[in-house]
């Protein structure tokens, strides 16, 4: 029998996980505004003996600033504003917590057995991750940026996906349910929180672009003066500067978001691979092109050739990056729409 | 910068693989030979090339997505189907195309024909080459340690150089350690984390045997289906199965020749009508050996020997019928196998034929029997049957008569409506555990005919399914992933060690070198410093008194 009782508290707590998040959302992105900026580096050139040597100065500018501390630089308001955010984020990943727990014994079986289920746990998984990584790395800038496509899809899920708390079907009565939909949801969040390091990446990485060229532009025009003339690398003038200059560099972002999406490959791997295993019990064929079996090995490639182009001269840093984001948009359809509009074996797991 | 020569940029060759930056373009350097052979040699090369491998994985990725988009052949050919006869233009034309058989198509099996063939090219020279680097000891220290892309680390320390590469030796547990001595002093070449290209090798080795063990289990596999109703049962031969499908090189006699009986399907319902369980229970008896009893669920199959599986895969209703003539002479119908035309409530369709009756006045009077069968049923308003429950608590039949000639029918699921005349249409329910017949008007079926339902069974339908090289490819999976989590998790690194004598301090007697520590690193720069750092610390720790004049010096290196 259904508890209706422990269902109605599920849902309480994550009106509470949501909101939660979303004030801590809002605390990351205030100890951002409120945290200086990093220092300026600047060049002297001393009587500029050719335009090639200010342009090469200037081109390697941007690497001097570097081995910058991947936190942001903060004043004590901005501090504290983010450690009440993690303090947030931690009351609302606890609410989540028991939101998924209450569930789950209000319908008397592990609570992965539909999309609003699904989304539930895919945002405790990146909330956990991004959690995780806050103990070792300095990572809290990530903050708003994760918080954001987790509050909204518990958005979409309570709103547009919510089921009522129900028992499982028969076909879903297997203990391969708990590996194969685990790993699945664990590898969706850990990839959700590289998919915000790559768009941050892709932004800095062309603001760092605009620097070296606005650098070189002012270092022809004053040049033509041949005096000894100080660069200071100035705003690139675009509309993120304010955010991204606290963030760090290209090359840091870069690495970060390949460490997690290195990270969550093999998980994802091991996904597809028991989910062909549990297909093999119950279907009687380890692989049979079902919608959900094809984008799920649509996205494996993409990731797979996103691995490949990071070892592939002249793929590195934005190539790489764009196929990051098409794997990551080919797990979006692969949850999404093959539960929604495209049919097949899986799609009990959909609405 | 070579090993030997410091100037000039790095090559591949001098660092090998663990240079940090990605392999350079192969197209640069032309293989040698002109001609055809210089042709398919560039040819070669460029099959096997990493960005060759980029652009297949994405033409792979590409090529599949129809396959997730439009109905495929193999699963759904119903609504196959009915897409054509919607998109009256881009449905043949996508047909044409063999988007609706995408993964058979030849095309998608040339593309990752070419990855596989450009895989195996690459991997075999990377075996040989990784397999040589186990064998051989760290390369040589490079002539100027400063020169490396993260920069080395210089200190002087107490003690002559065999003592501080003495010391050095046990920080270095779990490398392999070569130590050597050339014309700039004694050093310490170190290098751990070959598992990481052993890993990589492994992983792509298997997706190699994945593909092998699915081309074997499609060529020497098989799959049958059949539907057996409760009290039938079959023998493990291609004629008794409703549809076979063996693998290209599978022939009939080879199949092993078990029974199968199903004795009862038994479904339990939860009480909103949601399904709780599905179970037949079958009696087994493998050629030549014992009966026993087997219950075949959804999420366990029965084994049936030799990597054959049994599945269990959907059920419905078999209402058994009986035709009473005139003279109260009886004949029985076999469970008739309703189709479900709706999954929750389990209303379905059927035909029943009765051939050979005598003829009216001259005209052929066989009947047949077009039948919709609700197991709860209810009339709409519009008089079409509905039903509400899976379970059977008011069986429904909605029946139309045909009577005439049965003619010749295409095949054996559909009557050849052609001969047949349709008489007026009759709903009747009947009430659990009662035979009654149905309304009476088909009492008055031509010829003098009575038609009743008997009984009410169940069908299930089962999946045979062999595959012989099921474990093959589970092997390969395994492979998959561990080879996976090695090559991205192992960190490789080599960390060379120099100590030189160094001059003496004025007043002491007391030897010193001059120490010196670089290294590269594949992956993970910034651990890559730290570990570095925490080494040397350790390493200044272990060669004696630290002074502080003697701090180390780093140098930047030439990385980018």
């Amino acid at each position: 029998m259904i508890d209706i009782g422990l269902a109605r508290i599920s849902n309480d707590l994550l009106v509470v996980a949501v909101l939660a998040y979303s004030l801590a959302m809002l605390g990351y992105g205030a100890e951002f505004a409120f945290s200086a900026r990093p220092k300026k580096p600047r060049l002297v050139a001393h009587a500029a003996a050719s335009l090639d040597d200010l342009v090469t100065a200037a081109a390697t500018a941007p690497a001097a600033k570097h081995r910058a501390a991947s936190s942001v630089s903060g004043s004590p308001r901005g501090e504290k504003l983010g450690r009440y955010a993690v303090g947030l984020t931690m009351f609302g990943w606890l609410a989540h917590i028991g939101c998924v727990v209450t569930r789950g014994l209000a319908a008397h079986r592990t609570p992965w057995g539909n999309m609003y289920e699904f989304s539930i746990m895919v945002t405790l998984a990146a909330v956990t991750v991004f959690l995780g990584s806050l103990i070792r790395h300095k990572l809290r800038y990530l903050g708003t940026f994760v918080m954001l496509p987790v509050v909204v899809t518990l958005g979409i899920a309570g709103t547009l996906l919510y089921s009522k708390a129900e028992p499982l079907q028969p076909a879903l009565q297997s203990y391969w349910l708990k590996i194969h939909v685990t790993a699945a949801i664990t590898a969706w969040g850990v990839f959700m929180v590289g998919a915000v390091q790559t768009v941050l990446y892709l932004l800095q990485e062309r603001r760092e672009r605009r620097l070296v060229l606005a650098e070189a532009t002012a270092a022809t025009v004053h040049a033509a003066e041949g005096s000894t003339l100080v660069l200071t690398t100035g705003a690139s003038g675009g509309r993120l500067e304010g955010m991204l200059s606290r963030l760090p560099d290209a090359d840091a972002l870069d690495a970060a978001a390949y460490k997690t999406i290195a990270f969550g490959f093999p998980i994802w791997t091991f996904a597809i691979i028991c989910g062909s295993i549990w297909a093999e019990a119950a279907w009687g064929r380890y692989w049979g092109w079902d919608p959900k079996e094809t984008w799920s090995f649509i996205t494996w490639v993409v990731y797979a050739g996103y691995l490949h182009a990071r070892a592939t001269a002249g793929w590195r840093g934005r190539k790489a990056s764009f196929i990051a984001m098409v794997a990551f948009a080919c797990l979006t359809i692969d949850y999404y729409v093959v539960n929604i509009v495209v049919t097949g074996l899986h799609s009990y797991a959909g609405l | 910068m070579t090993l030997l020569d410091p100037t000039g940029p790095t090559t591949d060759d001098a660092l090998g693989s663990l240079s940090t930056q990605p392999t350079a373009p192969e197209e640069q350097v032309a293989p040698k030979g002109r001609g055809l052979l210089g042709t398919l040699r560039l040819g070669w090369r460029r099959l096997t090339s990493m960005r060759t491998a980029l652009q297949l994985l994405f033409l792979l990725s590409l090529a599949a997505v129809p396959g997730g988009l439009l109905p495929q052949r193999g699963q759904e050919a119903a609504r196959v189907q009915a897409y054509r006869t919607t998109h009256k233009t881009l449905g043949p034309f996508f047909d044409r195309l063999s988007l609706f058989d995408v993964f058979k198509a030849p095309w998608f099996a040339a593309i990752y024909v070419l990855l596989f063939v450009s895989l195996v090219g690459c991997l075999a020279p990377r075996i040989k080459l990784h397999a040589k680097a186990l064998r051989k000891p760290p390369p040589k220290t490079p002539a100027r340690l400063s020169r490396l892309p993260s920069g080395s680390t210089t200190w002087t320390a107490a003690g002559n150089p065999e003592s501080v590469l003495a010391a050095a030796k046990p920080l270095l547990s779990g490398w392999r350690v070569a130590a050597r001595t050339d014309a700039r002093g004694d050093s310490l070449s170190a290098e751990r984390g070959y598992a990481r290209e052993t890993g990589n090798l492994l992983f792509h080795v298997s997706l190699v045997l994945l593909l092998i063990g699915v081309a074997i289990g499609s060529l020497y596999g098989y799959e049958g289906d059949r539907v057996l109703a409760d009290g039938s049962g079959f023998i493990n031969t291609h004629l008794q199965y409703d549809e076979y499908r063996p693998g290209g090189l599978v022939t009939d006699g080879s199949l092993d020749t078990w029974t199968i009986q199903l004795n009862k399907f038994v479904a339990t319902y939860r009480a909103d009508g949601s399904p709780a369980d599905y179970v037949a229970h079958t009696t087994f008896t493998p050629a030549g050996g014992k009966q026993r009893a087997v219950d075949v669920k959804v999420n366990h199959p029965l084994m049936a020997g030799s990597g054959t599986k049994v599945y269990l895969l959907n059920h419905g209703y078999a209402p058994v019928f009986a035709l009473t003539d005139a003279a109260g002479k009886s004949t029985s119908s076999p469970p008739v196998i309703c189709a479900p035309i709706e999954s929750r409530n389990l209303l379905s369709r059927c035909e029943l034929s009765f051939g050979g009756l005598p003829e009216i006045s001259g005209r052929p009077s066989d009947l047949a029997f077009d039948i919709d069968f609700a197991p709860t049923g209810q009339l709409t308003n519009s008089l079409d049957l509905i039903s509400t429950s899976p379970e059977v608590k008011l069986p429904t039949f909605q029946v139309a008569p045909y009577v005439g000639s049965l003619g010749h029918p295409v095949n054996v699921e559909s009557l050849d409506y052609s001969g047949l005349q349709q008489l007026p249409k009759l709903t009747g329910a009947i009430l659990p555990d009662s035979t009654k017949p149905l309304v009476t008007s088909l009492r008055n079926l031509p010829g003098g005919y009575r038609l009743s339902v008997v009984g009410i069974r169940q069908w299930a339908s089962f999946q045979v399914k062999r595959d012989p090289a099921k474990k093959l490819v589970l092997l390969a999976a395994i492979g998959i992933v561990s080879g996976l989590v090695l090559s991205l998790r192992v960190r490789r690194r080599r960390l060379w060690i120099r100590a030189v004598v160094a001059p003496a301090r004025p007043g002491s007697d007391s030897p010193r070198s001059v120490v010196e520590v670089g290294g590269l690193a594949r992956s993970d720069q910034e651990a890559f410093r730290a570990e570095t750092k925490t080494l040397v610390g350790a390493l200044r720790g272990a060669t004696g008194s630290i002074d502080p004049t003697d701090a180390p010096a780093e140098s930047e290196g030439t990385s980018t």
